[in-house]
């Protein structure tokens, strides 16, 4: 994102930007911090600019990440819908991606409020790839990733996934896996602790098939082991079709 | 959005009987959803559940202020902004009501509760912007 000459400095931008990236001159007109910008475009759509000084420049190779990884519209060509992740549990009714006995995790970094940049995806992926956990084939991050080591590919798609890269600033990655309910809490102690290594936050989703009684079967994992969670949540009601 | 149990309880039974064979997501307290599934003869089938927030917690914005700018799910809403309304309201130069709008007009996934929110600003400005987190 880039603020034009026809800035008049009333500074009314400021504060719409979720990053903190907009600044003010002595003169108080406003500028860019290119580094904290993650392209998300709220500026820009909120139309807060009285004079329009916002125009968005074509995105070049790794920034167009930043609008990749920010943009709610942005359709990722592995998913072929919106957003950074897959449709993980809100469909499985019909894929049955998540079985009994699996648990699926959804580990979002920079969520809520922080931003996040590739390095501090790759130090949770490694940790996660030391466990053994299968990455979700379709999501978006798991492409720049070797499965096995959790470690960045040289490359993505032709373009190198170098150390600027590493260091691009995006609003939320989402990480995609599933394991056996036996491994839940060594995966959530190693959140736990690879999250004290990284320069953000991190949330947390827990995906599981119910029983045919409708019952959470990890509920009681985490109970005994004391871990907190929160008493609302997402609920597919099984009305799906499976898919044949 | 629904406010009434009975409202969720209605529109499952709609969509079992028209039996369109797509996913249907519910999102809020578990006990009441599988509550409205099971009085419909619905067995939930998935899950999935919100362990929380770790790492640099301190980042984050504090108490309702927090509230506000996780309604938006795609992290679009600026606690910056959040402060700046809460300190118009404060000063009378904006509605709860307004500032609500002004903070739901922005982002493009339309999925932002205007309702709750005008409730979280009256709340942090009664309570207090040091107290919530916008100082």
């Amino acid at each position: 994102m880039q603020i034009g000459d026809s800035c008049i400095g009333c500074g009314g931008c400021v504060p719409y930007c979720p990053m903190a990236a907009i600044g003010q001159h002595e003169d108080g007109k406003a500028y860019i911090n290119q580094d904290e910008c993650v392209e998300c475009g709220v500026c820009l759509n909120s139309k807060v600019c009285p004079v329009g000084a916002f125009h968005q420049l074509k995105l070049e190779w790794p920034r167009i990440l930043k609008a990749m990884w920010s943009s709610v519209v942005f359709v990722h060509h592995e998913t072929k819908v919106q957003g950074r992740g897959t449709e993980e549990m809100k469909t499985n009714d019909v894929t049955n991606r998540f079985k009994l006995g699996e648990v699926g995790f959804g580990v979002e970094l920079g969520r809520p409020s922080t931003g996040a940049r590739f390095k501090n995806a790759e130090s949770v992926t490694i940790a996660l790839a030391h466990l053994g956990v299968e990455f979700e084939a379709m999501n978006p991050f798991t492409k720049y990733i070797d499965t096995d080591t959790g470690r960045f590919l040289d490359s993505w798609r032709g373009y190198p996934l170098d150390e600027d890269f590493k260091k691009t600033k995006v609003m939320t990655f989402i990480i995609e896996f599933k394991t056996g309910q036996e491994n839940v809490l060594d995966i959530i102690r190693t959140l736990d602790e690879v999250a004290k290594e990284i320069n953000t936050v991190l949330s947390v989703d827990l995906m599981t098939k119910c029983t045919e009684n409708g019952e959470i079967p990890v509920m009681d994992i985490l109970d005994k082991a004391g871990v907190e969670y929160y008493i609302n949540g997402k609920t597919n009601v099984g009305l799906g079709h499976p898919r044949r | 959005m629904f406010d009434d149990p009975e409202k969720v309880k209605r529109v499952l039974k709609e969509l079992k009987e028209e039996n369109l064979g797509l996913s249907i997501v519910v999102s809020g307290i578990f006990d009441i959803v599988f509550k409205c599934c099971r009085e419909n003869g619905l067995t939930p089938h998935t899950v999935n559940m919100a362990l929380g927030i770790k790492g640099r917690k301190e980042l984050l914005p504090k108490g309702k202020t927090l509230d506000v700018v996780t309604m938006c799910g795609h992290g679009l809403v600026s606690k910056y902004l959040v402060k700046d309304l809460v300190s118009k309201i404060g000063k009378g130069l904006i509605t709860a009501e307004e500032a609500a709008q002004k903070l739901g007009a922005n982002y493009l996934c339309g999925a932002f509760n205007t309702v709750r929110a005008t409730e979280l600003l009256k709340e942090i400005v009664a309570e207090g912007e040091e107290e919530q987190g916008c100082k």
